[in-house]
């Protein structure tokens, strides 16, 4: 593969249903500490920054650690690669330079110019002053910035870049806000401290209103072995900030990535659906409501509360107006009203936030609190489990369970990781494994999961009182985990982890040892068990009880955190999983098979019964999901992800010499180190090993990379087939955060593998005693590394030698299907397989696709026999919607993201199939990019005679869920108006391939007459929406009123807000188009009276439906955020009347 | 001497004449009163339809009715009400009704969401009772909302 075809997108964002959270015009305030001690000079590397040498080098491309520093500030290739360049307008950057002293070399509001000559004015000279250069920089914050040229929210980073320790320059940190103010006299060699004091104290700016910290993050340049990492992480971790080792341009450019990815803090969002306790064909008066809070940094917090949906209701009908602890409320007794004091029923917590009450806040308490230390067997309050892929077996999440190689983590990020899961810090004992404290909230965030009700019997008795170990709720979240939880009490039963998001395999887009490094420019948050989760009850009595007889699962996707659905077995439940009784089936794409090209699964599976070959047989039906390569922006271009040839996970062995190898790569020449002897090699320029403070200058190699252009490293092993080193030498093998993983001494990996390293790359870092008593040293064998997810994107262009094409091709690149999978077999070919993730063609019981291949299948229905299907290459997001014959599938409905709208049904009860396209809202064109528009929400269908004869109404609404904030879509007008649209199809059996001018446009009119409408043709009708605005949540129909919930993205122009918006509820009546109510209470219903509710929110949940039997049905906007009238509809009092006679 | 004879004929005939006239009369108050006993009857039977659809109607407005809607967990799927206390149908001299609620079956509605929302159907059934045993009834079709969700299959059941 041609170098010049590949091009790491680094900037290109991957956008997702988050992104509105990003901060939107945030700038935060960036003071460079750079490092120009004399050491600097030394490290010098052949580079390829043909632009540095040639404009500041004299033409050399062999840097030393202040030129390669400088590069990647300035430029190194090109004059517009440098960070610097590509940040400046991002970030409000100062530069103080330090050696034996310090000096201001460019003040805030700089322009580019100003800060490229301050960074070439860095000499190499002098000592490293660390606590000095700290204190002098972060004084300088307080002493610029006032209310005339900062905002209050701008955050405010110190970023030290040094390759040293420290070695002078004590300092005193005396000028924090907050009185009396602390005075802290920081050594020379404890900088931390320094950092520390920026961080601990709440305010160290103090003509800015408000609290304003300093955060350090520090990066570690040079290569590794010629500087030591163990103070700069110790800078960072006490200083707010992370560590980074950076390199190269690009390891600077993630550090500055994950500073201004920093995320809008929200105490609370709601964007799941409501569960509501399960009675019997009534719902219980309960409700179970997640919540989440993204943070700026890092994992994000979630929960799952209890409340009571409605007061109560008192003779006559009317509500009491004095219970105002539920959902809704009434002050009149008449009126609901949303509740933002709603008490949390496990709690009794009034709060609002995902961070307060409900289940979360009973986790923690169990924990000892936050900030608390933990017990003495920290690992065993929670009951978190996971499984090994193709192991039968729960395993306990406890460091003596699961391994370095279980999780995909070394040492004590291992540690770590398991710390975390459990609800503790990040920090942790490294000896032990002990985590120091609990962590402020134990609970990830479920963004778009639901939770799920599960009951076994009466979840009260005759007193009311709940039941404990009777009902429980289950919810998914980000923190990767299933929870269960006793309805009863909020106490968490168990947590299960999916085994599958551990190690790189085709299933996860993340893996859980991922989690701390969130946001990043190309993605605001890390999702892992993200989707819908429904309970799959076969209910043999008809009572909704799990009885003892019956047969129950839980049903929940990765959504946008991978490929795949699981089924896990809840047909007993007792408070724990067993393999007996709680198997797991992971359904997942896998190669070679039907589902090799499962997505991202954002959308549930519909599952019940469907006629098949005349009989019902029990089916889940979906699409095969969402392709995130394809919605960043420069997708519209032909940009693509290439396809790796090799599964993430699979294992190979790299040569170790030779052009674009690992020696290559590394950047030591064809002649590196693979086949060189390694003995110390003490720094000629100094004379001896040991630097002026007696550490010893190491220099043994720079870190090794290995990427081939197609596939990620996830993981590196080394094989020494010589190894021999000197007494008082050790060989540290490292990852890129200079964490040790293994030392050996003498000949201890003598044709012998190092661990794994689950890194992007490894370092070895020879530590000698400064004698040389020519020893043998080691000589590297083979490599392997461990593949991970794709590692770039392909910019359009024709293709060179054996490389992929050039440009994504829909329907050959990504060959969309709707499958229905049989229930009884899942991911088996006869019956399910649990613990092991995979996919069966056997288990297919028809499926619809543009081109069933070459081979026969009887099960398969394409263009063949449906001519449509050529048509249908877009990725299929959205739920398939069912028509029933009474409880009885006989129909199927769904969207696609080329805007086109699809029907398959059976006309001899299930036996042959034929799919029709109805409509495409993109001026029949097919493609992919930002201007199309796009199907991600179901369709509502609904049996209907709007139109004079017995239709199925298919309501429906486009928009770009992927895209929440962005307002550059729907540009090509040639596809569209640059409109989003609502609106319904009556599709009467004759519909075909509608385009926008086959519907009525209602828009501009009170409302239509559907009869005369469709005398004249027309198939139904349609609103066009108002600029930037979409429908991203599902629609309902509900006695005759259509409901639409749009979003609208509105840019702020305050620096300090994120993106915000406008939700939108619109209610029309579902035949005429015309508002359902006088909204405006003018007098009249006019077009004007079509938005029912708006609310400011980040898109909020969907619409929220309540049917109790006390009352009529209630659909509300679910906006808990501030008391609002609640309802949409107008709710019916007393039972409808169907009909009526005498009896004879 | 002629004029005594003339005097013994008459009055046997008025005599029978009153017998006939009082036959008559009671023949025609017998026809009369057996005609009000229909017209009583049939009244009552009217008012008894009429109570029951009085009693129908204020069924349906009474909130009692919501919580006494027959659950699947329900004998016989259905549940026997009384008229309340206040009806304003029933009471001394007015009669009586009874009714009882039965579940009939789940169903999509026309113009409402098939995967969202069902309709769960109800017979109301009302007796209107009046004094003397006359009775009519009324029977009504009545419907909920309930939601629907993905996932749940459930057995056919009937309550008729």
């Amino acid at each position: 593969m041609a170098s010049s075809m590949i091009m790491m997108l680094l900037f290109a964002q991957y956008p997702d249903a988050a992104d509105h959270l990003r901060a939107r015009d945030l700038i935060p305030q960036v003071g460079l500490i750079l490092d120009r001690s004399c050491s600097m000079r030394s490290g010098t590397l052949s580079t390829e920054c043909d632009w540095y040498a040639a404009n500041h080098n004299g033409g050399s491309t062999s840097l030393n650690k202040s030129e390669q520093m400088k590069a990647a500030l300035v430029g190194c290739t090109t004059a517009e690669d440098g960070v610097l360049d590509r940040w400046h307008e991002r970030i409000n950057f100062s530069i103080y330079e330090f050696g034996s002293g310090t000096r201001r070399n460019v003040e805030f509001d700089s322009d580019l110019t100003a800060l490229e000559a301050g960074v070439m004015r860095v000499p190499t000279t002098g000592g490293t002053h660390m606590s000095r250069a700290l204190r002098d920089h972060g004084k300088y914050f307080d002493d610029y910035f006032d209310t005339t040229n900062t905002e209050v929210c701008k955050p405010n980073y110190l970023v030290f870049l040094s390759d040293g320790n420290p070695n002078g320059g004590d300092a005193t940190f005396d000028w924090e806000c907050t009185p009396p103010a602390e005075s802290r006299y920081v050594r020379r060699n404890e900088p931390w401290r320094g950092a520390d004091y920026m961080w601990s104290n709440p305010d160290l700016l103090c003509d800015v209103p408000g609290d304003q910290k300093i955060s350090t993050y520090a990066l570690g340049f040079g290569a590794p072995g010629s500087f030591n990492p163990t103070n700069l992480q110790r800078i960072a971790e006490d200083g707010g900030g992370e560590y980074f080792y950076a390199s190269d341009v690009q390891g600077l450019s993630r550090a500055f990535e994950s500073i201004i990815s920093a995320l809008q803090a929200r105490s609370a969002l709601f964007f799941a659906p409501i569960a509501i306790e399960s009675g019997s064909l009534f719902p219980d008066n309960y409700a179970y409501v997640t919540s989440f809070r993204p943070n700026q940094s890092g994992p994000w917090y979630g929960n799952v509360k209890k409340y009571c949906v409605l007061p109560r209701i008192k003779e006559g009908g009317v509500f009491d107006s004095s219970d105002d602890k539920c959902l809704l409320k009434s002050t009149d007794g008449i009126k609901l009203l949303t509740n933002p004091d709603a008490e949390d029923k496990w709690t009794g917590s009034t709060a609002l936030a995902a961070d307060a009450g409900g289940a979360g806040a009973i986790i923690l308490d169990e924990l000892g609190g936050p900030g608390a230390e933990p017990s003495a067997d920290p690992w065993s309050i929670r009951n978190i489990v996971t499984y090994r892929p193709g192991t039968a077996a729960y395993v306990p999440l406890h460091p003596d369970e699961w391994t370095e190689d279980d999780a995909f983590a070394n040492g004590c990020q291992r540690h770590r990781l398991i710390n975390s899961l459990h609800g503790y810090g990040y920090a942790a004992d490294c000896a032990t494994g002990r985590p120091e404290e609990v962590a402020p909230w134990p609970v990830g965030d479920p963004v778009h999961a639901n939770p799920v009700f599960l009951r076994y019997g009466k979840c009260d008795d005759d007193q009311g009182q709940p039941v404990e170990d009777t009902c429980y709720v289950a919810f998914t979240g980000n923190d990767g985990m299933l929870h269960i939880i006793d309805s009863a009490d909020g106490e968490e039963e168990v947590a299960l982890i999916p085994g599958e998001l551990w190690r790189p395999n085709t299933v996860p887009n993340s893996l859980m040892a991922d989690r701390f490094d969130q946001p990043g420019q190309a993605y605001s948050h890390r999702f892992y068990v993200d989707g819908r989760a429904q309970l799959v009850h076969v209910d043999k009595d008809s009572d909704f009880a799990i009885d003892p007889d019956e047969e129950a699962y839980l049903l929940f996707s990765l959504g946008r955190g991978g490929s795949a659905h699981y089924l896990l077995d809840v047909s007993r439940f007792d408070g724990d999983l067993s393999v007996q009784d709680n198997p797991i089936y992971p359904l997942a794409a896998e190669n070679g098979t039907i589902l090799s090209q499962l997505s991202d699964t954002i959308s549930p599976p519909w599952v019940g019964r469907f006629r098949l070959d005349e009989k019902p047989e029990l089916l889940a039906v979906f699409g095969t999901g969402h392709v995130p390569d394809l919605d960043f922006k420069e997708a519209s271009s032909g940009s693509r992800t290439l396809r790796p040839t090799e599964q993430p996970g699979t294992v190979v062995e790299v040569p170790c010499d030779g052009p674009g190898n690992l020696s290559d790569q590394s950047r030591m020449g064809i002649t590196g180190f693979c086949n060189a002897y390694h003995t110390p090699a003490c720094s000629a320029s100094v004379g001896d090993c040991y630097d002026g403070s007696g550490l010893p200058l190491d220099i043994s190699t720079v870190p090794l990379f290995y990427a081939d252009g197609h596939h990620s490293t996830r993981a590196m092993r080394l094989y020494f087939d010589v190894f021999s080193l000197e007494e008082g030498d050790v060989l540290q093998v490292e990852d890129s955060q200079g964490q040790i993983i293994g030392s050996y001494e003498g000949t201890a990996l003598a044709n012998s593998w190092t661990p794994w390293v689950y890194d992007e790359s490894v370092s070895l870092r020879l530590v000698t005693d400064g004698v040389d008593r020519e020893g043998e040293g080691f000589r590297i064998a083979r490599v392997e590394s461990l593949r991970g997810r794709h590692a770039s994107r392909e910019l359009p262009g024709e293709p060179e030698g054996e490389g992929p094409s050039p440009g994504f091709v829909l329907g050959l690149d990504h060959q969309p299907q709707v499958v229905a999978v049989r229930l009884d077999r899942w991911n088996g070919a006869s019956a399910p397989q649990a613990f092991q993730a995979g996919a069966a063609d056997e288990a297919i019981a028809v499926r619809f696709t543009a081109d069933c291949g070459s081979a026969a299948d009887p099960r398969c229905v394409d263009a063949s026999s449906s001519p449509d299907l050529e048509h249908m290459i877009c990725p299929i997001s959205s739920e398939v919607s069912v028509f029933l014959d009474g409880a009885i599938g006989v129909g199927l409905y769904w969207g696609d993201e080329c805007g086109q709208i699809w029907k398959a049904w059976s006309p001899d009860e299930g036996k042959a199939w034929r799919v029709r396209r109805l409509a495409n809202f993109n001026n029949d064109r097919l493609g992919y990019g930002w201007d199309f528009r796009k199907f991600f929400t179901r369709v509502d269908l609904v049996e209907s005679r709007c139109p004079g004869k017995e239709v199925v109404g298919v309501y429906f609404g486009t928009g770009d869920v992927q895209h929440p904030a962005n307002l550059n879509l729907l540009d090509d007008f040639s596809l569209n108006d640059g409109r989003d649209i609502v609106g319904v199809i009556w599709d009467d059996g004759e519909v075909d391939a509608l385009g926008v001018q086959d519907l009525v446009d209602a828009t501009s009119v009170d409302e239509i007459d559907p009869r005369e409408v469709y005398r004249q043709g027309k198939k139904g009708w349609m609103l066009r929406l108002e600029p930037y605005e979409r429908m991203i949540r599902d629609p309902l129909v509900a006695e005759g009123v259509a409901f639409f919930k749009t979003f609208t993205p509105i840019p702020s122009s305050a620096a300090c807000d994120s993106a915000s918006g406008i939700d939108r509820v619109y209610a029309v009546d579902n035949c005429s188009a015309g508002a359902a109510n006088d909204v405006n209470q003018d007098g009249t219903l006019d077009k004007e009276d079509r938005k029912k509710w708006e609310g400011e929110t980040e898109g909020g949940a969907g619409l929220f439906v309540y049917t109790p039997k006390e009352t009529g049905v209630i659909v509300s906007h679910g906006d808990l955020s501030r008391e609002q009238e609640a309802e949409l509809n107008i709710r019916r009092k007393r039972p409808g009347l169907f009909l009526w006679r005498e009896l004879e | 001497m002629r004029a005594s004879s003339r005097a013994g004929f008459s009055m046997p005939v008025v005599i029978l004449s009153l017998g006939v006239a009082a036959i008559s009369a009671a023949v025609l108050l017998d026809v009369v009163s057996f005609d009000f006993v229909l017209q009583g009857q049939e009244r009552r039977s009217r008012e008894a339809r009429q109570l029951a659809e009085g009693g129908l109607m204020e069924l349906l407005n009474d909130q009692r009715l919501q919580n006494q809607l027959p659950d699947l967990e329900d004998d016989n799927l259905a549940n026997r009400i009384t008229s309340p206390e206040q009806s304003m149908f029933t009471g001394e001299g007015r009669g009586d009704y009874e009714a009882e609620v039965r579940l009939l079956r789940l169903a999509p509605l026309l113009e409402s969401s098939q995967g969202r929302l069902q309709a769960i159907m109800y017979e109301l059934v009302v007796d209107g009772k009046k004094s003397g045993g006359h009775q009519a009834g009324v029977r009504a079709e009545i419907y909920k909302f309930a939601a629907r969700a993905s996932g749940l299959v459930q057995e056919g059941r009937h309550a008729r």
